[in-house]
């Protein structure tokens, strides 16, 4: 059942991300077409710089697109009429939210690569060369300075980046299911739960800076930097790791608030 | 006929208001039964709770001896009261949603009632009119090899013609060995095909009897009977 779920799941989600990212990649040849017409024209540079402002507005459209949809996809297809059937499939609701939670997240990092590739295409040329030589150049420096560590800390970075993705949306979800406990107005409850959890994490924040100040040499602070500072392969492993727990934490809470609303809250309008 | 559903001590409370009041039900496979009562009364909450799309306040609710969950929902035909599909798809690939979650899906039966109804397959769903959208959402659900099948409103908001229409279709494409539960308020439309009757208003339930038992015992119509017990 679950690769049924995830099957229909990309499937709803290819009929609306697909265009959108042929749309990126087409504004990109385009704007790199209009550049083999490269004169001092003002025609030339109106055109050239039209579609140049298009492909970062697609970009822009292209990553809040990919957001939007996969938060709306969570609320209409688990708490609008459609909610009747998706409840009703013999899926547990463990597998309706993972489900969800991964397509997301795979959806998010292809409009990523995308972009990449989009802006591969626009810069094609020279200015493409150049980009990789960076980009290159920055790869064998952080492998000079971490050796065998750098494959490591890069897999470490990427870990913490999908479980990031996955913890944002999952987030939103919960902040969507605690919406449906409200009798009435449940969107505009979970955009309240939303800022009422921002907050939250902002007086959270707060309180861990003034600690961290105010307990600066009990907590040897200057010390633990100055370790850091001398050690940054231990820095990179520990630094990664932190925002990895972290996001797992957040995670796992998230993930048990949903599911606690969807199998003992639910009522559907 | 053996036991296919059990109520015990079911009760529903939303936000202090009661909605099913502590009920004990029992239905037997192999029958047709309706579940009657006014608006408000408690019938979508109990079609919910079986569908386990609501969790009981108190008491327990079995389908062939488990609770709601992936078990029962997957023995268990719902119809909701209002269209429940996602619009952006086509009939087809409605068709093949369901025949991808539901073993108990006979796609060659869906396929051939639509082509009664001269309903493309192709036709995207938000194309479709409200009453062949209905139509659609019920052959979906009869087209499913059923043990329960749960129709919330069938009739309500559909014509007399169409209503004969999705009667007939619910008594040519049942399971003959499963039970169907029909919520309505229109009780003269479907009192000729029902075996048993159960009344419900205010979260209680008023009366299980068969059919015969009710005529019998009254010397009146399911429909009279009604309008007598929920007269305002």
């Amino acid at each position: 059942m679950v690769k049924k779920l995830f099957k229909h799941e990309i499937l709803s989600y290819l009929r609306v991300i697909l265009p959108m990212h042929l749309i990126l990649i087409g504004i990109a040849l385009l704007s790199r077409f209009v550049q083999l017409f490269d004169n001092d024209s003002t025609a030339y540079n109106i055109v050239f710089w039209s579609s140049v402002v298009a492909f970062i507005v697609g970009v822009v459209v292209c990553i809040l697109l990919t957001l939007i949809f996969g938060i709306k996809r969570f609320y209409s297809n688990l708490f609008t009429h459609e909610g009747y059937l998706s409840f009703t499939l013999p899926v547990t609701s463990t597998q309706h939210i993972f489900v969800k939670n991964i397509v997301a997240v795979i959806s998010t990092i292809s409009s990523f690569i995308m972009i990449v590739i989009a802006t591969c295409f626009i810069t094609f040329g020279e200015v493409c060369v150049e980009l990789f030589k960076a980009a290159a150049y920055i790869v064998r420096q952080f492998f000079i300075e971490f050796g065998f560590n750098a494959p490591l800390i890069i897999l470490e970075a990427v870990v913490a980046f999908i479980i990031t993705f996955a913890t944002t949306y999952m987030l939103y979800y919960a902040c969507i299911s605690l919406g449906q406990c409200a009798k009435k107005n449940r969107v505009a409850a979970a955009v309240g739960v939303f800022f009422i959890y921002y907050f939250i994490e902002q007086i959270i924040g707060t309180i861990f800076v003034i600690v961290v100040t105010v307990f600066y040499e009990q907590l040897h602070i200057e010390q633990i930097l100055e370790y850091l500072a001398k050690h940054p392969i231990t820095a990179n492993y520990l630094g990664w790791g932190v925002v990895i727990l972290v996001s797992a934490i957040c995670f796992a809470i998230f993930y048990a608030i949903t599911k606690h609303v969807i199998n003992k809250k639910l009522n559907l309008e | 006929m053996s036991e296919l559903l059990r109520c015990e001590n079911l009760t529903k409370t939303y936000h202090n208001t009661k909605a099913l009041n502590s009920i004990n039900l029992t239905l037997e496979s192999g029958k047709i039964i309706g579940l009657l009562g006014p608006n408000g009364s408690g019938k979508t909450t109990l079609i919910k709770l079986i569908n386990g799309l609501l969790t009981p306040t108190e008491g327990k609710v079995l389908i062939n001896g488990n609770a709601p969950g992936v078990k029962t929902k997957s023995q268990v035909a719902y119809l909701p009261d209002n269209s429940y599909l996602n619009s952006w798809m086509t009939v087809k690939q409605i068709i093949n949603y369901f025949a991808d979650f539901f073993e108990d899906f006979r796609e060659e039966l869906a396929y051939e009632m639509l082509k009664k109804l001269g309903i493309n397959a192709d036709t995207k769903l938000k194309t479709l009119s409200k009453g062949n959208k209905e139509k659609v959402c019920l052959i979906l659900v009869m087209s499913r090899n059923a043990k329960l099948y749960v129709l919330d409103e069938p009739i309500a908001g559909v014509d007399p013609a169409a209503r004969d229409y999705v009667i007939s279709t619910i008594i040519n494409n049942y399971n003959p060995d499963a039970t169907v539960l029909i919520s309505t308020h229109l009780i003269s439309d479907i009192e000729q095909i029902l075996d048993e009757a159960i009344f419900i208003q205010h979260g209680d339930i008023l009366l299980h009897k068969s059919i015969d038992e009710i005529r019998a015992e009254n010397n009146k119509s399911v429909d009279e009977l009604f309008r007598e017990v929920f007269r305002w």
